[in-house]
């Protein structure tokens, strides 16, 4: 028997459980997060069952088909115009009525479509009741009742899904729809004939709706029927805003917002006969947190206080595991040393890629830390409070609370950071939120401020990180204001968010989110930072890097530290060298720079090779290298203070490029990160030597 | 004697045979006279018009036969309030509207064809064959709305005040040095400072604006800090922690209407404030049920009614 294929969209309002039907369908991984925004950008996954192949589509979530923001047009678009085989309106069920508005629209797109309430146990600890029968019976659609967060309903919604896509009938009856009131409704009809008329059926979406929608004044749906209907559009067009104006002149109101009235008004029967509230337990707990997370006085305080823990047990929480795997390293590179004859292969394996990766990998538990505290925040929904928290201050440098998101999440990584802006709504916001977001320390970086602050400022180390991504965010809101003045003159966009509320983070999300990123970090170094050892260690080891592997040679290199002398790296290096030294970085250190453009991790890996290629005593830590290398604190700090602020690496110029869609923003944000960067790691770098440091 | 008047005798002759009107000729003669004239006549007027023509008819009988030809068209009455009638030239299909002022009684004459077309249309919808009609506006005449409400400049308000932009003075310069600011006549402003002397702080549009005294002298506004028969209502922003209250009306951009109406943010919808952020700005609000968050500035925007 051939595999019957089609397609499922799973479209809903924002933070009502798409992404988690969607894995619970699929089994996929995709991220899941307690706020509106998580997902922006749509997500496809497979799914096998009884002989069917289903494309499931995850889409960010929106508030009606009136999209506002990137991400909304994403949903809606894909909804329109791919023409899904059956839509899965997720409808969080604890707030029946503002997800009906939209599910109800989806209604009338002439697709099939299911409701598929989640969230049912919220609903039901708030004592609502809703009679799913009832419901379908008036929408004429099938309801399912979930739990996404416990997989609850997934094989009914599956049944439901199957049985509706083969079904001739799915597309749900509109024998009750909106009324939109005698005058609209004339005004609808009278459109409706006239599109009719002019394009003979040949027409995108359903003449009604086009209809409903261009008295909408959709410019969405606007441009697409010009596209479509080539001459005819104009005279649509003209006739749909002749329609406007009399409506208007009528009710000196405009129509999309009656409209939007009435379909509130039509929502508000259905909740009447469907829903039923029952005595509600006064203990709302997401309020009596919020009573002192976001309380006037404690609030942010309390906020600074979990950014400074966050780091505090990123740095000794994860000094243990660090360590473990540290000697872990040095024992590998033992056994290597033994296993692999002297030789060029033995100094690739152990000086190279051992010294290279190894450098690194320790991080892991740290950066794993550091990831679960942020999907803590994501999943317990901190994350939109953090947003709601610091609005006033991101109101400086003109921009949302909401874009204080991305900037939390640049902690992690820059890539996913500046791919959260597209919930912004105002493009300017969004350069703008892009261009600062690298200020924001990614989880890259870490390693750098873990070894040198771990090195040279082993006692406050803890304190020394905090305040290099403390040192980012005062940097960014220092240039977003600059930016903001400069370029993006004007009006800031309204700022509507809606707070969820807080639960309890899922132990398998978290563990997945910690996993997934693991993975990662894994893959680049297995990869990129694989390669760029390698690439390092033959660069400093060439020309003359057989003799010196030699142990003879080997004993006397250190003392004449001048053997290493004619490796191509140190002519490179030495040839930065004047650039960096008034910023009291090393030609090592200027390597290292360099490098981590690829990659940032590459910093830290570029080190040690660097070290270990220099080094005749294998076994000692790369930290004791450093510090006989003859880096100080204050050329520590400043070399921190340049990796934390110089330009974005490869990934992240890549994503910038493309958010942006212009190369010119693109080049801007790597050239003013840069010569900040310096100017920075300058004035750091002397006036720590001034007081002493 | 012009061809319509000629045509209007010829009319009235047949209509009067048919009806079988008494003093036909003598009714005609005083058709005749009355349209000799271009003035609006009182009866009065009309009978010693016809004195002066040497007729000599009994003032009831002129003025019956007034009424009579305005009952069958010919003639228009006017009565404008407590005042004599007046009559004028009726002539069908050609004849003047009138916009009246109440408060200095002039009458201003207009004359529009699309209007003219519009009326017949509509009478002939209703199945009507239109005579005459009569098209009277009411009003205030230009001169009388000027001196109706001085307009004073906004450095004159009180702090806290909404108020309305009527009129810059001083010329475009101003005008275009404000507008760069984003504030254009029609808007609404609320004062947020005014010491009395130096600059005055506005909010508008959700952000804040100081204007030089020397400026704010030249923006005009309504004194008394509401516009007639609207009084600018509560707003959300003016609520406290807890307080309750439901939304009469949402106002901003047409985007930012949209957004909060698909939201909720409907008219009688319940909202509650649940607390303002530690730094004032942004407020939380619960609504159907759920939280949002919202600028102060944005909802400053919604107007609302205490619960
Ligand atoms: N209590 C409860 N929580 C749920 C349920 N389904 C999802 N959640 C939680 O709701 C939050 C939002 O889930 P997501 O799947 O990220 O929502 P989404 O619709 O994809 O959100 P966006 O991508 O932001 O539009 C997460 O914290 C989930 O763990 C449920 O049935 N019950
Ligand atoms: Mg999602
Ligand atoms: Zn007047």
């Amino acid at each position: 028997m051939p595999k019957k294929t089609f397609t499922v969209a799973l479209a809903g309002n924002p933070n009502s459980g798409k992404t988690t039907v969607f894995n619970n369908l699929t089994g996929a991984r995709q991220k899941v997060g307690n706020w509106p925004g998580v997902t922006v950008e749509k997500k496809e996954g497979h799914l096998n069952h009884n002989g069917y192949d289903i494309v499931v589509v995850d889409l960010p979530g929106t508030y009606s088909l009136t999209p506002y923001s990137i991400e909304e047009i994403v949903a809606r678009d894909f909804v329109l115009d791919e023409k899904p085989d059956v839509v899965v309106a997720i409808i969080d069920a604890s707030n029946l009525e503002r997800n009906l508005y939209l599910s109800t629209q989806i209604r009338e797109l002439d697709t099939k479509v299911i409701f598929a309430l989640n969230m049912i146990d919220v609903a039901r600890e708030n004592a609502i009741k809703i009679n799913t029968n009832k419901l379908s019976e008036l929408l004429a659609v099938p309801v399912v009742s979930l739990v996404g967060s416990r997989n609850e309903g997934t094989d009914r919604l599956l049944e439901t899904i199957i049985s509706i896509a083969e079904s001739d009938k799915g597309i749900p009856d509109q024998s009750r729809r909106v009324s939109y009131g005698h005058e609209i409704e004339k005004a609808i009809s009278e459109l409706n004939a006239f599109i009719r008329e002019k394009t003979g059926g040949n027409l995108p979406y359903n003449p009604r709706w086009t209809a409903v929608k261009l008295l909408e004044d959709d410019s969405v749906v606007k441009k697409r029927i010009m596209n479509r209907t080539g001459t005819h559009g104009g005279a649509i067009l003209e006739k749909a805003s002749g329609l406007r104006q009399e409506l208007f002149g009528f009710f000196r109101e405009e129509p999309e917002i009656l409209m939007t009235d009435r379909r509130y008004g039509f929502i508000a029967g259905i909740i009447e006969e469907v829903q039923k509230t029952g005595r509600r337990d006064r203990r709302d707990i997401s309020r009596r947190i919020d009573k002192i997370l976001t309380n006037r006085i404690l609030g942010i305080p309390i906020f600074i206080l979990f950014m400074w823990g966050m780091f505090q047990i990123t740095f000794t929480l994860g000094a243990y595991p660090m360590e473990w795997l540290d000697a872990g390293v040095w024992h590998l590179g033992q056994v290597a040393s033994l296993l692999v004859p002297s030789g060029i292969l033995h100094d690739l394996l152990v000086d190279g890629i051992i010294s290279g990766i190894g450098g690194v990998v320790i991080f892991l538990p740290n950066i794993m830390i550091l990831f679960l505290c942020i999907a803590i925040f994501e999943d317990t929904g901190y994350m939109a409070r953090a947003a709601f928290l610091m609005d006033r201050v991101m109101h400086l440098i003109g921009l949302h609370g909401k874009s204080f998101i991305p900037m939390l999440m640049g902690f992690g990584c820059n890539v996913p950071a500046i791919m959260a802006t597209r919930t912004l709504e105002s493009q300017n916001d969004r350069i703008l939120t892009i261009l600062i977001n690298p200020l924001m320390s990614c989880s890259a970086r870490l390693p750098v401020y873990l070894l040198l602050a771990g090195t040279f400022f082993t006692e406050s180390a803890g304190n020394v990180i905090f305040a290099m991504y403390f040192t980012g965010v005062i940097l960014a809101i220092l240039m977003g204001r600059l930016f903001k003045n400069i370029f993006f003159k004007g009006k800031s966009a309204p700022f509507v968010m809606e707070l969820p509320p807080y639960r309890n983070p899922t132990v398998r999300n978290l563990l997945i989110h910690m996993w997934e990123r693991s993975k990662f970090f894994l893959k680049k170094m297995g990869g990129i930072i694989l390669a760029g050892s390698v690439i390092v260690w033959v660069l400093s080891s060439f020309p003359q890097g057989i003799t010196s592997s030699t142990p003879e040679t080997a004993g006397n290199r250190y003392e004449g530290s001048d053997n290493l002398e004619d490796s191509y790296i140190e002519r490179m290096g030495k040839f930065l060298a004047p650039v960096f030294a008034p910023i009291g970085i090393d030609w090592r250190g200027s390597v290292a720079i360099i490098t981590g453009l690829v990659a940032k991790e590459l910093v830290v890996s570029t080190m040690g090779v660097i070290y270990a290629a220099e080094d005749e005593d294998e076994t000692e830590a790369l930290k004791t290298a450093l510090t006989r290398s003859g880096m100080t604190r204050a050329s520590a700090l400043s070399f921190m203070v340049f990796v934390l602020i110089y330009m974005p690496c490869i990934a992240t110029i890549s994503t910038i490029r493309h958010e942006t869609n212009s190369w010119k923003w693109t080049i801007f944000s790597i050239g003013y990160s840069t010569s900040l960067a310096w100017i920075t790691a300058f004035v750091v770098y002397h006036g720590a030597k001034t007081i002493g440091i | 004697m012009n061809t319509i008047h000629q045509q209007e005798m010829e009319q009235l002759r047949v209509l009067f045979r048919q009806e079988a009107i008494d003093r036909a000729g003598d009714r005609i003669r005083i058709l005749e006279v009355f349209l000799d004239t271009e003035e609006h006549v009182t009866c009065a007027e009309l009978i010693a018009l016809l004195n002066k023509k040497d007729y000599d008819f009994e003032p009831d009988f002129v003025r019956e036969t007034l009424k009579l030809l305005a009952c069958y068209g010919f003639v228009q009455e006017n009565k404008f309030e407590l005042e004599e009638s007046t009559y004028e030239h009726r002539h069908l299909g050609y004849h003047h509207d009138h916009l009246i002022c109440t408060r200095c009684q002039k009458i201003v004459e207009f004359e529009d064809d699309d209007l003219e077309a519009l009326q017949l249309q509509i009478a002939s919808q209703y199945g009507f064959h239109m005579l005459q009609h009569k098209m009277e506006i009411y009003g205030l005449c230009s001169d009388c709305i000027n001196k109706r409400e001085p307009l004073v400049s906004i450095a004159s308000a009180r702090e806290g005040e909404w108020v309305q932009i009527k009129e810059f003075l001083g010329g475009s310069g101003i005008q275009n040095r404000l507008a760069s600011l984003g504030i254009r006549v029609g808007d609404e402003v609320e004062l947020l400072t005014n010491s009395g002397k130096g600059p005055l702080v506005l909010a508008h549009n959700c952000s804040r604006l100081a204007v030089g005294r020397g400026i704010a002298k030249k923006i005009m506004i309504i004194p008394g800090g509401k516009e007639k028969g609207q009084t600018p209502g509560l707003r959300l922003s003016r609520l406290k922690e807890g307080q309750k209250a439901t939304i009469v009306r949402v106002g901003g951009t047409s985007a930012f209407r949209r957004r909060l109406m698909e939201m909720g943010f409907l008219k009688g919808t319940e909202i509650q404030i649940e607390k303002y952020a530690p730094l004032q700005d942004p407020m939380e609000l619960i609504l159907k049920g759920y939280h949002i968050s919202l600028r102060v500035c944005e909802a400053s925007q919604i107007v609302v009614k205490k619960v």
